[in-house]
């Protein structure tokens, strides 16, 4: 199963809508989290998961394709599952600012992430073979964070 | 060490699960969480953003109310504006505070993390690049 993610706060129709169709061409399932009520026929759709529903639906994916959303690349990788990765955009209305860019930037290249600048390449890379990265609980970053958070609490 | 009562507070989705991917460091200590959905934390407070700035009043009676039962030593949050809202409340209470910007914010500090600066006992970015420019702490990721 290949799961959609965009977050729980704007949908993302230029993901979703390349989702679907490319969709239309796979034999497995794809879920997908839409953030909106629009329908796309070759998607499961649930608009909006609950913490539960949407940690049982990461745990079980072969592969998530999503926004540059970080509560959704530290949930893909607790858990082991590669991700492909689609910055939102300003200029499209997509966000905000473009601060997913700068996510995606820093992020790519690590175990189990793979980025997308343009939806139309989108299929190929999802036809690719994904192997599962490794879950990753903890590392050196975080080890690094927590000691000084400790510290501080005294 | 001498056990502290802490109160964690974030708002749902990424800001809620990069405090808990923090948690291990409140070990040993009393931690109390609080998140704007209802279903995650023990204590709930209200959605407030930029263009519902006045909403953080709402927030701030939510989050003095909460102060006042659990009475926290210290206070931490990853935002975003509801978690700056109880910072400044926390911080006027005279509790210590921890702001930790959010990961994604890879070359500036949020507008939240911006104006926590004066109320954050201690003001943290999870980015290098970022501590150079702002003079936040770096002290390492979530990621």
């Amino acid at each position: 199963m290949i799961f959609v993610t965009v977050g729980t706060q704007l949908p993302f129709p230029r993901l979703v809508r390349e989702m679907n169709r490319i969709a239309g061409g796979l034999c497995e399932p794809v879920i997908a989290q839409t953030c909106e009520h629009a329908r796309y026929p070759n998607l499961i759709v649930e608009p909006y998961m609950d913490a539960i529903r949407y940690g049982d639906v990461i745990e079980r994916a072969r592969l998530i394709v999503a926004h540059a959303g970080i509560g959704t690349v530290l949930a893909a990788r607790q858990v082991g599952v590669p991700l492909i990765l689609v910055p939102r955009r300003a200029e499209l209305g997509e966000h905000r600012n473009d601060h997913q860019i700068g996510t995606v930037r820093q992020l790519v290249g690590r175990d189990g992430i793979q980025a997308i600048w343009d939806e139309r390449k989108l299929a190929r890379t999802v036809m690719n073979d994904h192997p599962p990265p490794p879950a990753i609980v903890s590392g050196p970053e975080l080890d690094g964070l927590v000691t000084t958070l400790r510290s501080y609490i005294g | 060490m001498r056990s502290q009562r802490i109160l964690a507070v974030a708002s749902k989705g990424g800001h809620w699960r990069q405090l808990n991917a923090m948690a291990g460091a409140f070990d040993g200590h009393k931690l109390h969480f609080a998140c704007t959905d209802p279903e995650l934390a023990q204590y709930h407070i209200g959605e407030c953003s930029r263009s519902e700035w006045w909403r953080g009043v709402i927030v701030a009676c939510q989050v003095l109310r909460i102060m006042a039962v659990v009475r926290p030593h210290v206070v931490v949050s990853t935002g975003a504006l509801p978690g700056l809202v109880a910072i400044i409340v926390a911080r006027l209470l005279g509790a210590r505070t921890i702001w930790i910007d959010s990961i994604a914010n890879t070359e500036a500090m949020s507008l939240s993390g911006r104006l926590s600066r004066p109320f954050a006992n201690h003001w943290l970015t999870q980015w290098p690049e970022v501590s150079a420019r702002t003079g936040a702490t770096y002290a390492g990721a979530v990621l």
